[in-house]
């Protein structure tokens, strides 16, 4: 239901005043509603001077293309009775088995950023955020909000399309920080930490960039096809930084250093596109069960092979530098491993000098 | 030691040509010339290492092989025990002291701007487990991480960085310490920490003791005790956040000021005073599983409490402020409480008085205050 807000206000005395709308009356006006940690829920709640406490109250309360406008504090489980059912709680969903489902095509942003708004799950065993609509805006950039105490942070469910998921940090969540099913998602400046997967992408054509997984078993995880990945950091993941399957995935500009196992897994599949990231300082590089080609990389710093080829094909690894003007080899410079009837790798000619890596930083 | 080749020695080489030419350039180098020394992870160590050509592979190498004034230039990747066998004795590993002197990953011990080339997220200083302090500043002067310019500590039994009693004027920024005890701890005077997440650590995010120290615009969310522990003065805590973490958002003695920071959804207080006289204005406290702001036996002397938003706090008793400062009266005017008649039932917070205290909140705030903290993304 939607509350009579502002926006559709002026629109009603207009009308009541004879004014002509001509075209405007036939499009509804966007409203923005108002949550706080000082409001009160009801099926009105919403406007400036009586904002909704809960998130799910307001989204129950909005139509597509509103937005809602979050203050900073704790939204979740209040009182920490494990039941939801005080005032002012989120209002669990069984359908998405999560903790604030957005069910319309809704703009949810924070008002203090995601270091100042917590969206805390306490424990249920679902997930934070729930996104089952398509168009869905959740944050933006320095507007996002903390995602915690899940078995996920945030999960776009599949069958949607062009969600976007910005300015958000997931944290001390259990299998996932960020869940991208459905199609054509951006995913742009979050953080994920301490969970299995920083960010796990599924089905076609997602968008990431500049976000940051650090301190999870695996920071990017992604099946389906054409993902693109540009400029993130994957980093302190005790697996992998990037892992994959699936076909015809993007990474450009990322950077994959300090992981304990493989900086990037392309793990099975074809035609991926891996260039101008840098990868350091990780396990294995870059190791390859899948295929695709390699140009303008950073591979060094690597403890053990800066590229691993178990592909038992022939991969395209010109024109990358391996941390020195000689090429492959010996340290400082990292060497380029085939293992398995097949697996060959062609790296000449090389790249003699760093390649420039246009990846930035959060903060 | 001997000063070695490197950048610098470009500019010593154009000032020998132009000598060479009959020019002159002023006095005979009488002012020492700040160098940049490199460390990426395709260096290797040596004590000539830091040339750009010729990076060293540990930041440990590239201090001993610097000067005070000199600026060190720390590429993307791992630095620490890079075959993770729990020693620190492989080539290019740091010069880690564990069980002994500082106790530390990294020691700076000169005044040496340092800096990473990629930022906190690529840029990974690891301790293995071992019981150490991440890095450990004991020198007067050291800039380490800049906003954007930072690095990431981790996996130390300790801190992520500790600056040294004795020290002053150091600045820490956009660094990220996770996964260590507790993630910066401030000591010595005049020190700035901007832009700093502490995040998911053992103890407590961020604690200052010491003299006259700003922290402003950092981030501490997830540890498990306190955000902010900030003891003695009179430091300057300003737009800062804390939230999420296991007790208190602040936690706060001594002769300080706190000014447009956010303590949210915090597991206890949001502020904690336990003693002593404090600025406390344009702060926002929402959220916080217990009271907003509790302040102990020994707060007496805390001027004045205004211009704060105190509110959607402790959802049992409903306290905004628990004044347990007895026996005194303690000024809380010009607060925002969540409702425009001022400190009451919610969505208002309250505020509660212990035996032979109260609280002066009259007139209260109408409306709320506009926030002054900056989110780090």
């Amino acid at each position: 239901m939607s509350t009579l807000l502002p926006g559709r206000s002026v629109l009603l005395l207009l009308a009541v005043a004879g004014l002509g709308l001509g075209a405007l009356a036939g499009a509804a006006e966007a409203a923005t509603l108002n949550v706080a940690n000082n409001g009160v829920d009801s099926g009105t709640c919403g406007a400036a001077a009586s904002p909704c406490r809960s998130i799910s109250q307001a989204i129950a309360n909005a139509s597509a293309g509103d937005r809602i406008v979050v203050g900073p504090g704790r939204y979740g489980d209040l009182d920490g009775d494990g039941a939801f059912t005080s005032a002012g709680e989120e209002a669990p969903s069984v359908a998405c088995s999560c903790m604030i489902k957005v069910d319309k095509a809704v703009t949810i942003e924070s008002r203090a950023g995601a270091g100042a708004t917590v969206l805390d799950a306490g424990g249920l065993p679902g997930t934070v955020v729930g996104i089952l609509a398509s168009g869905v805006v959740f944050g933006r950039a320095k507007k996002g909000f903390t995602l915690t105490g899940g078995i996920s942070g945030l999960d776009v469910f599949s069958g949607t399309s062009g969600v976007s998921v910005a300015g958000n940090l997931a944290t001390a969540n259990v299998n996932f920080g960020f869940f991208f099913d459905g199609s054509g998602h951006v995913g742009s400046g979050n953080a994920a930490h301490a969970s299995n997967n920083g960010f796990y992408l599924r089905d076609s054509g997602h968008t990431l960039t500049g976000n940051l997984a650090s301190g999870n078993v695996v920071g990017f995880a992604f099946e389906g096809s054409g993902h693109h990945l540009t400029g993130n950091v994957a980093s302190a993941n005790s697996a992998y930084g990037f892992s994959f399957v699936g076909s015809g995935h993007l990474l450009s500009s990322n950077v994959a250093s300090a992981n304990d196992q493989v900086g990037v897994f392309a793990q099975a599949g074809s035609g991926h596109v891996f260039s101008g990231n840098a990868v350091h300082g990780n396990g294995v590089g870059t190791a390859w069960g899948g295929t695709g080609t390699l140009s303008k990389n950073n591979l060094y710093g690597n403890v053990n092979c800066g590229m691993n080829n178990q592909s038992g094909s022939a991969i395209d690894a010109r024109n990358n530098f391996w941390g020195a003007a000689t090429g492959p080899g010996a340290d400082p410079a990292d060497n380029v491993c085939n293992f398995g009837a097949g697996s060959s790798t062609t790296t000449a000619p090389f790249s003699t000098k760093e390649s420039p890596v246009k990846s930035r930083p959060l903060f | 030691m001997e000063r070695h080749l490197r950048n610098v020695t470009r500019v010593w080489g154009l000032a020998l040509l132009l000598t060479g030419a009959g020019l002159v350039i002023g006095g005979p180098g009488a002012v020492a010339e700040a160098g940049t020394l490199n460390v990426a992870n395709n260096g290797v160590d040596s004590p000539t290492c830091g040339a750009a050509a010729t990076p060293c592979r540990s930041i440990s190498r590239t201090i001993a092989n610097a000067n005070a004034g000199d600026r060190i230039m720390v590429g993307p990747g791992r630095y620490g025990d890079l075959d993770g066998d729990g020693n620190f004795t492989s080539p290019g590993e740091e010069a880690a002291e564990v069980g002994v002197g500082c106790f530390c990953l990294i020691k700076v011990d000169k005044a040496l701007t340092i800096v990473s080339r990629a930022g906190a997220g690529a840029t990974v200083l690891d301790a293995g487990g071992a019981s150490v302090s991440v890095v450990w500043i004991q020198a007067s002067g050291v800039v380490f991480g800049l906003a954007k310019k930072g690095f990431t500590l981790t996996n130390g039994g300790r801190e992520g960085v500790l600056v040294e009693w004795g020290t002053s004027a150091v600045t820490v920024a956009g660094n990220l310490a996770r996964g260590v005890q507790n993630g910066f701890i401030v000591l010595g005077s005049g020190h700035r920490f901007i832009g700093n997440v502490a995040s998911g650590n053992g103890g407590t995010g961020f604690a200052m003791g010491g003299s006259g120290h700003l922290a402003s615009g950092n981030l501490a969310t997830s540890n498990s005790v306190d955000g902010f522990v900030v003891n003695d003065g009179v430091h300057v805590i300003t737009g800062n956040m804390t939230s999420a973490n296991g007790r208190n958002g602040f936690f706060l003695s001594g002769e300080n000021q706190l000014t447009g920071n956010i303590a949210s959804a915090n597991g206890s207080f949001g502020l904690e005073v336990l003693w002593g006289q404090h600025v406390l204005s344009g702060n926002a406290i929402h959220g916080n599983q217990s009271v907003g702001i509790l302040l102990g036996d020994g707060t007496s002397r805390i001027s004045a409490i205004s211009q704060n938003n105190i509110f959607g706090n402790d959802p049992v008793s409903n306290c905004g402020l628990w004044n347990l400062s007895w026996p005194s009266t303690i000024s809380a005017t010009k607060n925002f409480w969540g409702a425009a008649s001022g400190p009451g039932a919610a969505p208002a917070d309250n505020v509660c008085n212990g035996a032979g205290s109260s609280t002066m909140t009259a007139p209260p705030a109408t409306k709320e205050f506009k926030g002054k903290a900056k989110p780090l993304f």
